[in-house]
């Protein structure tokens, strides 16, 4: 638990095993080179110390077949591991389809957590056990980075874009999370709690959650985004007119632009259609919608998006 | 048995050294003469004078950080002064210390010495990059003062463009101007050893300190020009929002990143290989033989100066960086790691059948090559994409380039210092304390930096002024290995400045060694030969002066 001395972390999550797997071959293969290196330069001094002053004749030495073995073995060896870290690397970039989202926006100098309930949460993520979680994740300001030890994850948040983790926690528990990507006067004090919890304990306290919510306005993150669509005045030229386009089927849907190239509707290209309009015109449509930025928070591009996904196609009748 | 009679020193009579003409320390006394001088060896011993000074101050910010972390709790350096002080900790000791320290206070002195040179090939040039350095430290030291600089030694973006309220552009503009002097000082060293050694000195035949110069001065010239346009898009963008690093304006913060550890990556290897010169000739010396492999040891050195232009996006594996980039750079640093493994186990082999000698230089040669080796082997862990995602921005990483640059580069440095001391001086400096100093600062430095490896697995991020209470024991165990290790830094200072008095007269070649700079008078005279040699031997190539004992 938190608070407890160790020297190695636990191990909390489906990929911790396997980096911990690379760490202790990684350690006993440099255990074997340290022994290695300072035993024969101990023998060396030990025997050698002292010994009379050029006792053999001048010679050029270096043997080649000495020379290729400690070149190769090495080169063998580090191949074999940097094949071996890649593929976890890339396993961690890949999050299943199943995996329940969590909003995060990094800023200076704490963490804010939206789930797709509805639910916001303040340097403390509150997650069920045995489910993957995939973060999406802002920043306000600086870069940040999110790094929870005991799941052996981390990635920097950047601002103007979206960066993503996904992890599936193994054990219930408490586990400290830090920002490690210095972000100014109070980066010591970035730090929050990732509170894994049972299924049943983790559905109690989403109930609990929901019924104080109302007091916070509409529930759901799409839901909130559409109560801004409304505010934001985006549903007078969105909502049906000819001036801009349907919005209604458009996520993850094929775009074609007025350059004649096209574009997967995904986080990024809505984000950025928000906040620099002008970057890519719809094809059939001129630049004539004003920029968000500055005007829209992270967390309310957050809303925003939600709310688009929601908006279906309307069945041709 | 003494020292003396240890090295098989031999004696030179009081007449021998009387008959000596004048050297370029007694030459002229004047405070002009030393600030107006061209004479490489003098210039060396300024750069040896300030790096110093900019060492003491970097030290005593790694000192109060240290004292800071020794309670969980944020107390000593409250506020951002902690922030300011990591910053100027690294700031100093990357640029106003590790990247001119064994170039340009060894390599000035002993260079031209080596190849049989009467000086570099731009002497004047020399002396402007020593004021060059100079206006750029004191520029960077006043901002580091003044108000302090709060962005790290990394000045990322938009932090240091937008965030910051600390004195960024005049930091950054003392460290622009520096670059000019590393600039200055590379394009020197590269053509003094092309245009400068001595007849018969051939490519083969030169000592590998001085491959290890060419390498780290090619690196110089061409990495630190990209610092340089760097620190002007930084500098326009913190005064008028010109939009290259901000996405605010439609620029891209990876940009700064990606600009930053092109010239920082090969700048890391500025900070090393030099150092694996300098422990190249003290094994050489003290075996005395000539090392197992030179050819791979010399021509490694350059692999490890291209390779070092390929690695740079290691620094970006959880940055946000494609992950086929990551997966490129992580390839590449795996295979910069191989030139490395083989100069350990070169210097290893050529202990081998060895006279060694357990000398002070020596001792500081034998700890470097522990250090390096653990510095390395740690990089291997980073570099594995993977395993780098737990270690990245924790103090596993501060834990791995310690050992490389302090472990590795710092102990170097002063084996060099100690080993080209009595050249330097014409004095002998007591082995009794050089030794204690020289083994307390492997046991000071283990102290301090092993346990951030524990520490940086489990989870401790980098600049922290606090931190959660379990970590605590680590972090004492690291602190009180810090004040063994300042213990073992200040001991030099008092006795090598001892011995300017009354210390032993060195005479020229006291640890009969080999090798040009080993021919002249100690200190050398102004142009180092009196008449100039031809080199008719190879590298290291020891007479056989003894059959038996």
């Amino acid at each position: 638990m938190i608070g407890r001395f160790r020297i190695f972390p636990r191990a909390a999550s489906t990929i911790a095993p396997h980096v911990d797997a690379i760490f202790w071959v990684l350690f006993g293969l440099s255990t074997v080179i340290v022994i290695g290196v300072a035993g024969t330069i101990i023998y060396f001094v030990a025997r050698y110390n002292n010994a009379p002053i050029a006792v053999q004749p001048f010679k050029k030495t270096s043997r080649r077949a000495a020379e290729y073995t400690w070149t190769l073995i090495p080169l063998m060896a580090f191949l074999a591991i940097f094949a071996w870290g890649a593929f976890q690397y890339f396993e961690m970039h890949v999050a299943p389809a199943n995996s329940m989202n969590v909003f995060v926006v990094g800023k200076q100098w704490m963490w804010k957590f939206q789930h797709s309930n509805g639910i916001r949460e303040i340097n403390t993520l509150h997650i069920p056990v045995g489910k993957p979680i995939r973060l999406i994740m802002a920043s306000q300001d600086v870069i940040h980075s999110l790094f929870v030890p005991a799941f052996r994850i981390k990635q920097d948040i950047v601002p103007g874009r979206y960066t993503y983790l996904w992890f599936q926690a193994t054990i219930p528990g408490k586990y400290r999370l830090f920002c490690t990507q210095y972000c100014g006067f109070d980066h010591t004090n970035m730090t929050g709690v990732v509170v894994v919890m049972k299924p049943q304990d983790y559905a109690r306290w989403v109930e609990t959650r929901l019924s104080q919510e109302p007091k916070l306005g509409p529930v759901g993150l799409a839901a909130r985004g559409g109560e801004l669509f409304q505010k934001l005045r985006c549903v007078s030229c969105h909502g049906g007119g000819k001036s801009a386009p349907d919005l209604r089927g458009l996520y993850l849907s094929r775009v074609a632009l007025d350059n004649g190239q096209s574009v997967i509707a995904d986080n990024e290209y809505i984000r950025e259609s928000i906040t620099n309009p002008s970057a890519k015109i719809v094809k059939g449509y001129r630049d004539i919608m004003p920029t968000f930025q500055g005007e829209v928070t992270e967390q309310e591009l957050f809303e925003l998006i939600s709310y688009i996904k929601s908006l279906q196609k309307e069945k041709s009748r | 048995m003494s020292s003396t009679e240890l090295l098989d020193r031999k004696q030179m009579s009081e007449k021998e050294l009387e008959e000596e003409g004048p050297n370029y320390l007694n030459i002229d006394y004047s405070l002009k003469s030393w600030l107006l001088t061209t004479d490489h060896k003098r210039i060396g011993i300024l750069y040896l004078i300030a790096i110093t000074f900019f060492f003491l101050i970097g030290g005593a910010a790694a000192a109060l950080i240290r004292l800071e972390l020794m309670t969980p709790a944020n107390d000593l350096l409250q506020g951002d002064l902690y922030n300011k002080m990591f910053t100027m900790h690294g700031v100093i000791m990357v640029w106003f210390f590790l990247i001119p320290a064994v170039p340009n206070v060894l390599g000035n002195f002993i260079i031209p010495q080596m190849i049989g040179a009467k000086d570099v090939a731009f002497p004047r040039l020399n002396l402007v990059s020593w004021y060059v350095f100079m206006a750029g430290a004191l520029i960077t030291i006043s901002a580091l003062l003044a108000g302090g600089v709060d962005t790290g030694w990394t000045i990322y973006t938009p932090y240091s463009t937008m965030y910051s309220n600390s004195y960024v552009v005049l930091a950054a503009s003392g460290i622009f101007i520096v670059g000019f002097s590393s600039i200055m000082t590379g394009i020197n060293f590269i053509v003094t050893t092309h245009k400068l050694r001595a007849p018969g000195m051939t490519w083969h035949r030169l000592p590998l300190f001085i491959w290890s110069n060419y390498a780290t001065s090619v690196i110089l010239v061409l990495a630190t020009p990209v610092l340089g346009m760097t620190l002007v898009l930084l500098v326009l963008e913190r005064l008028f929002h010109v939009g290259i690093f901000d996405p605010k304006y439609g620029g891209d913060p990876l940009l700064f990143q990606h600009l930053f550890w092109f010239y920082s990556h090969p700048a890391v290897y500025v900070m090393i290989i030099p150092g694996m010169g300098v422990t190249s000739e003290i094994i050489a010396a003290f075996t005395r033989k000539r090392l197992f492999g030179y050819k791979f040891i010399a021509y490694s050195s350059m692999a490890i100066a291209f390779f070092g232009f390929l690695v740079w996006g290691h620094h970006l594996f959880v940055a946000g960086q494609s992950v086929y980039a990551s997966l490129i750079f992580s390839f590449l640093s795996y295979a910069v790691a191989v030139p490395s493994a083989i100069k350990v186990f070169n210097w290893t082999a050529s202990l081998q059948g060895g006279a060694i000698r357990l000398t002070t230089p020596m001792l500081y040669a034998l700890s470097f090559i522990g250090l390096f080796t653990v510095g390395g082997l740690t990089g291997l862990f980073l570099a594995a994409l993977a395993v780098d995602v737990q270690v990245h921005d924790t103090y596993f990483v501060i834990a791995h380039f310690h050992y490389i640059m302090v472990g590795g580069m710092v102990t170097a440095y002063l084996g060099g210092i100690h080993y080209w001391w009595p050249k330097m001086t014409g004095r002998m400096y007591s082995e009794v304390w050089g030794r204690f100093a020289a083994v307390l600062l492997f046991i000071g430095f283990n102290f301090t930096f092993f346990p951030q490896f524990i520490l940086g697995y489990l989870g401790m991020p980098r600049r922290y002024s606090s931190y959660p209470p379990e970590f605590q024991i680590y972090h004492v165990m690291s602190s009180i290995g810090a004040s063994v290790l300042a213990a073992g830094y200040f001991l030099p200072i008092f006795y090598l400045l001892f011995s300017l008095r009354y210390g032993e007269k060195a005479g020229p070649n006291p640890w009969n060694a080999v090798g040009l700079e080993w021919t002249t008078s100690s200190p050398p005279p102004k142009h180092n030969f009196h008449e100039v040699p031809i080199v008719t031997w190879e590298a290291y190539e020891y007479p056989v002066i003894h059959q038996e004992r």
